[in-house]
């Protein structure tokens, strides 16, 4: 495949907005893992004490202020009740306000998160059995941010055993804002490998369709992502 | 100027607190709240609903002197949901209070988002969303109570809705549940009902996993018109007695 000059900025930006929202996915996965392995004696339901979540919470407002590109982060954790423990549910999520200054917690309560019952979700489903970073989207998150998504997401774990996920949004808007500047005249269509559309400069081709390659070239792919051109 | 007579229409404060007792009621009398479940704290209300503490306090009042919740004080305390004999409390049951046009409307505005959000969604979803969606029908057909059933179907309907990959339609879709899905409680206590809605939730699956839009279109406005009709039905049947 061979890029012009413009295209090739264009896809150095895919790969860089897609590397930094995993490699901050990954790393507050890690933080918090690190710093759950520094509680003495510890318990599952230390996770609902007031000192761990703010540590957690920590975490997360971290990384909503070290990377530009995401506009929420999160851990979900579901714990199944065994003996005499409840289960437990903990979904920690924190997101930019439109201003893009302010951080809000979502701030649910145990019996509103059990309603909610994240274990369907995609991402929270999914991250484990890939073991590193999946990426779920785009989709349209009714839940949390009401707009069209993309998730990213990584397992946690502790002595061994899943605990939860640690993930990250980035809204489709964003990545558009992002990638447009660089398009510059080239009628590009990204897709994730599902062949949605995240990103389109042709009208005909929107974001969300399901893009027909029969009628585009791919100029560019990495493991997330294709890159075409309409023919 | 029309348009700003529509915008900056009153927003009626007022009428806030009814329509949260509406939706509260209605949710506790059909069960999709369950007797001694509590309900979240007053800020935590005002949060989620998006009013004031004033306006929730006043919702909880009437709920209280209607006999939907009971209110403990303390340490434990907190609003918490009656037991109900659905029977019995004919004069809250929300049949009384919504008209067949009423009913017929909101059937109207919810054929409009799902017939849409079909239309998409034939085009739109993965064989992965066809198999998940066709879970989310499995569970609806093997629950037995009519809650499970209410919650199962309102799962099947934000599915499809999201599936047509637009934010606004699977928000219209979540915003007619909280009204919605406190009626079809009622009708789901039917049997045949709720085979009838299995067998053409089953018929959509296959329709859209063919991506024929057309056919998929025409399933889901016969879907959410045999609610509608039952829903008259219903209302007019409480009617006569």
């Amino acid at each position: 495949m061979l890029l012009t000059t413009s295209l090739h900025a264009l896809t150095q930006k895919i790969d860089s907005i897609i590397n930094s929202t995993i490699e901050s996915t990954g790393l507050l996965a890690r933080n918090i893992e690190t710093s759950l392995a520094e509680i003495e004696d510890v318990n599952l339901e230390h996770l609902l004490e007031p000192s761990v979540r703010k540590t957690i919470q920590d975490h997360i407002k971290a990384t909503l202020n070290s990377n530009v590109y995401c506009s929420g982060a999160g851990f979900a954790s579901h714990i199944e009740g065994s003996g005499s423990n409840k289960e437990f549910w903990l979904l920690e999520w924190w997101y930019k306000k439109a201003d893009g200054v302010k951080q809000v917690n979502l701030d649910l309560d145990q019996a509103t998160q059990q309603r909610l019952d994240f274990r369907t979700f995609e991402w929270f489903k999914q991250a484990p059995a890939v073991g590193n970073a999946f990426i779920h989207g785009p989709y349209v998150d009714y839940i949390c941010n009401t707009s069209y998504t993309i998730t990213s997401a990584v397992p946690v774990y502790f002595n061994q055993q899943f605990l939860g996920v640690a993930a990250i949004d980035l809204l489709v808007s964003r990545v558009e804002d992002e990638l447009l500047p660089f398009a510059a005249d080239n009628k590009v269509i990204l897709t994730n490998k599902d062949s949605r559309i995240v990103f389109s400069t042709h009208p005909r081709f929107r974001v969300g369709d399901l893009l027909d390659i029969s009628v585009a070239k791919i100029v560019f792919e990495n493991d997330y992502f294709n890159l075409y051109q309409a023919k | 100027m029309i348009t700003h007579a529509v915008i900056f229409a009153p927003i009626g404060q007022a009428s806030r607190s009814d329509q949260i007792v509406q939706r509260l009621s209605n949710a506790i009398i059909t069960g999709l709240l369950e007797a001694n479940e509590q309900l979240p704290n007053e800020a935590d209300l005002a949060k989620m609903m998006g009013v004031s503490h004033i306006t929730i306090r006043e919702a909880l009042n009437t709920l209280r002197a209607n006999n939907l919740i009971h209110t403990v004080r303390g340490r434990n305390g907190g609003s918490f949901v009656c037991e109900q004999v659905w029977e019995f409390s004919n004069t809250l049951n929300p049949f009384k209070t919504l008209s067949t046009d009423y009913l017929s409307d909101l059937g109207e505005m919810h054929c409009a988002i799902i017939s849409h959000s079909t239309r998409l969604a034939a085009r739109r979803m993965t064989n992965a969303d066809i198999t998940r969606l066709r879970e989310f029908v499995e569970v609806l057909n093997s629950a037995t109570s009519p809650e499970a059933r209410t919650q199962a179907d309102m799962r099947c309907l934000l599915a499809i809705a999201a599936c047509s990959q637009s934010a606004r339609l699977a928000n219209q879709e979540l915003i007619l549940q909280s009204e919605w899905s406190s009626l079809v409680a009622i009708l789901f206590r039917s049997e045949n009902i709720h085979r009838e809605i299995v067998e053409l939730y089953t018929t959509l699956i296959n329709t859209l996993s063919s991506h024929n839009e057309s056919e998929s279109v025409n399933i889901a406005k016969k879907l959410i018109d045999t609610f509608t009709f039952y829903l008259i039905e219903n209302k007019l049947k409480y009617s006569a007695n």
